[in-house]
């Protein structure tokens, strides 16, 4: 940016250090920067842009690209839990960072790096700026760009609470972009071009992927069938609490915890599951709803918690919460389950749906 | 009533399951990509569409009514407003898709219940009182005029 056009619009002149402060460290240059873009990377990000854009849209088009071709390193977030891996952290490795290609993990850093190196090409009518929030090799990053009409940050990583994904996700899933957020100071005008280019560049940009259906279709006719196995072999079924019930039961609830589904919303996802999606028609028998009687209480935990009895085709019963990851599946047999309805430590939401029982 | 979403959270269920049992999840990547494009149903052909569903696990018996979900009415009329589908993009016969049998219903439906709300209607009688009020009113207004 120009100094004439600094002038002309001071509020978009954002990201300066000196006018911003706080605890964010800038990165405009240096060696944190001082690296060569993965060549297969670039092709895949260029490929198919038009030329005839402005320097706003090939941004956003490059931001699009870059959360469709990369994924994010979930091994980061345990690593960083149990800080036992060293090999990871946000320090600036420029080896690592050259090898990141179309289907790499990232974390923050790394977008933030890659997507600040691609836009310093786009010349001087846009400045980008990567940023961390408080020391660079322990703290997240950000990034963000303005241009005579745009100023904006993006986080492609973070989930958005308003809408419990992120761009790195969503965008893969043709989701609207959340990740976008745009300058509080950008006139109503230049926010109205904002969206309507996210709308256009959008589409142009990650709609691509998914144009040639026929190559798509081609493709899954040539791949087999999922022959659904456990880890234990195809006899895992006998085994309690490793079988493909219990897997597909533990899969289930990964999915439901990785999109936030919980509650309500969750039982009818199952039923669905069970009856239109038939994913647990192999080896389910019945499934019921039931209330359980938490008998470990302290001040947080509910007296009962709704639970859905799943019985397997083998005749486990699965009693499966699942609102909890921990002991929120648990495997019964047929005698425990009658001594829990017994006692009342279950009880069943609806009487006329009980799971079948043999009489002894 | 199934949308594309309940095929996504299906297919990342299997990815999970597949990669924790150390299988083969190629196909679920192909399908992946296919429904990024949340109107894709409407741009492939009805067999490739049992394809995807079928390669997804969903059992022969429910095929059938979970692609006419896929592709109900209220779908296209929800693509088309949110600029995520046009009708020249659909290789399907929109035109003619919502005159079957089985759309016609859902169609009927919406017209009945959703674009004529149900207090508003007139019943015949109180269509010709309402005649018979603008026909006296006149009477009285002219007997007015010739005062």
């Amino acid at each position: 940016m120009t100094e004439e056009q600094k002038k002309k619009y001071p509020r978009s002149y954002r990201f300066d250090v000196e006018t911003v402060g706080g605890d964010r460290v800038f990165f405009k240059s240096g060696d944190d920067l001082n690296f060569e873009i993965n060549d297969k990377l670039r092709t895949e990000v260029y490929k198919g842009m038009p030329l005839n854009l402005s320097v706003e849209e090939k941004a956003l088009f490059i931001y699009f690209r870059i959360c469709k071709l990369l994924k994010y390193d979930e091994n980061f977030i345990y690593s960083n839990k149990l800080n036992k891996n060293q090999d990871y952290g946000t320090d600036f490795d420029k080896k690592k960072i050259e090898e990141i290609e179309p289907g790499s993990s990232i974390i923050c850093s790394d977008f933030c790096r890659i997507y600040k190196k691609f836009l310093d090409e786009l010349g001087p009518d846009l400045e980008c700026v990567a940023f961390s929030y408080g020391k660079s090799n322990t703290s997240h990053w950000s990034v963000g760009f303005f241009t005579d009409r745009v100023s904006l940050e993006m986080d492609p990583i973070d989930i958005q609470d308003a809408t419990g994904y992120s761009d790195l996700m969503g965008i893969k899933n043709g989701m609207w972009p959340v990740g976008i957020k745009p300058d509080t100071y950008m006139t109503p005008e230049n926010k109205q071009y904002l969206v309507d280019i996210i709308d256009e560049i959008y589409t142009m940009s990650v709609g691509e992927v998914a144009k040639d259906y026929e190559d798509f279709i081609e493709l899954l006719k040539e791949v087999p069938d999922t022959n659904y196995v456990s880890n234990s072999g195809i006899d895992a079924n006998k085994q309690e609490g490793k079988s493909v019930l219990y897997e597909k039961i533990e899969a289930f609830k990964e999915m439901l915890r990785n999109r936030g589904i919980t509650g309500n919303e969750a039982i009818s996802t199952f039923i669905m599951f069970s009856s239109r999606l038939g994913f647990f028609r192999g080896e389910m028998n019945e499934f019921s709803f039931a209330w359980q009687r938490n008998d470990i209480q302290n001040e947080n935990s509910k007296k009962h918690e709704r639970i859905c009895l799943i019985q397997g085709k083998d005749g486990s019963i699965h009693s499966v919460n699942f609102n909890q990851e921990i002991n929120g599946h648990m495997v019964y047999g047929q005698d425990e389950l009658k001594s829990a309805l017994a006692t009342g430590k279950i009880v069943y939401e609806d009487s006329k749906y009980q799971i079948p029982l043999e009489e002894k | 009533m199934i949308n594309i979403e309940h095929l996504r959270m299906l297919n990342e269920t299997e990815i999970i399951y597949n990669k924790k049992q150390k299988l083969d999840y190629q196909k679920n990547e192909i399908i992946e990509k296919l429904l990024a494009d949340e109107a894709v149903f409407f741009k492939i052909p009805k067999e490739d569409a049992y394809l995807v569903l079928k390669k997804l696990g969903i059992p022969e018996d429910q095929l059938y009514i979970n692609y006419i979900s896929l592709i109900s009415y209220d779908e296209y009329q929800r693509l088309i407003k949110s600029n995520k589908l046009t009708k020249e993009e659909t290789i399907l016969d929109i035109d003619n898709l919502y005159n079957t049998d089985v759309f016609r219903n859902k169609q009927t439906k919406v017209n009945d219940i959703a674009l004529v709300p149900v207090k508003n209607k007139e019943t015949i009688y109180e269509k010709i009182l309402k005649i018979f009020r603008k026909l006296m009113k006149k009477r009285i207004n002219r007997k007015r005029l010739d005062y």
